[in-house]
């Protein structure tokens, strides 16, 4: 009789422990999806995509896709392994608020503001270090 | 007397709302220097102007803060139009709980695929991109 309670109590626990890391994952899959991870991914395919010859554009998207999945498990384990499920549930309230759904729904918005902004940075850069190449910085 | 009173109240409002406009933009200002990953611009300095001196060096820095402030400005602007100044301070009070910065520390080189820490999707992305830039090649 004590085995089998024994037994139940620990198939119980089990139960319940996978369960628990199950609702885990699903909260930082959630957290992903509103932080941004999948526009990321999307935009940094079109632009890559953009710098590739169009005779091997197939071929890198094959390779693209595939390098995709690694990528958001390993930041899924980033998340498991540092950051505690309470930890987690306090970012997903800010995201649920609303401002953060705000966020959320203006994540690409964002994304392309940043990076046209980041473009135009590089550019006016790329022209102060010609300048100070033609000694414009020495006259 | 009315008069005097109405044009007071009229410049005292402005006044109010113009200290107010300043207080959302410091806010906004504050906002973007948070959220966004800013260090490699004050190495940036140093590794330019090194081999300058003096006014030389003075005038570079002029001209690369002017680049960096477009930068910034640019994401301010977007932070002003789209949202409003509750909205900011409520985006920088989660952003300044314990919480909030751990995951900003996190999530700011999600942008530039510096990201997750340890495992940077960058440099496998890299490779890639030197695998077909070869393939170009030959």
């Amino acid at each position: 009789m004590k085995n089998i309670i024994i037994a139940v109590i620990v198939l119980v626990s089990g139960f319940t422990a996978n369960a628990q890391d199950q609702s885990f994952k699903e909260d930082v899959q959630k957290l992903m999806k509103l932080m941004g991870v999948e526009e990321q991914i999307n935009y940094t395919r079109e632009d890559m995509i953009m710098w590739t010859s169009p005779v091997y554009e197939k071929e890198f998207a094959a390779d693209f896709d595939a390098s995709v999945p690694v990528f958001r498990a390993d930041v899924e384990e980033y998340y498991l392994t540092q950051y505690t499920h309470k930890e987690i549930k306090e970012i997903l309230v800010f995201y649920e608020s609303p401002v953060g759904k705000k966020i959320t729904a203006n994540n690409k918005v964002l994304l392309d503001l940043y990076k046209n902004a980041d473009e135009k940075y590089f550019d006016s850069f790329s022209e102060l270090m010609y300048a100070k190449k033609n000694g414009d910085y020495k006259k | 007397m009315k008069k005097t009173l109405l044009v007071l109240g009229i410049l005292f409002i402005s006044l109010s709302g113009h200290a107010q406009d300043q207080v959302f933009k410091d806010d906004v200002k504050k906002l973007v220097k948070m959220t966004l990953d800013t260090s490699t611009i004050s190495t940036l300095e140093d590794a330019i102007t090194y081999d300058l001196k003096d006014e030389a060096k003075e005038k570079m820095l002029k001209d690369y803060n002017a680049v960096v402030t477009t930068f910034f400005n640019e994401l301010e602007n977007y932070y002003i139009t789209k949202y409003t100044h509750t909205e900011v301070k409520e985006m920088i009070r989660f952003y300044e709980t314990p919480i909030g910065i751990k995951f900003l520390r996190d999530k700011k080189g999600l942008f530039e695929n510096k990201f997750p820490n340890g495992k940077e999707w960058d440099k496998k992305l890299q490779e890639l991109y030197k695998k077909y830039k070869e393939l170009k090649k030959s």
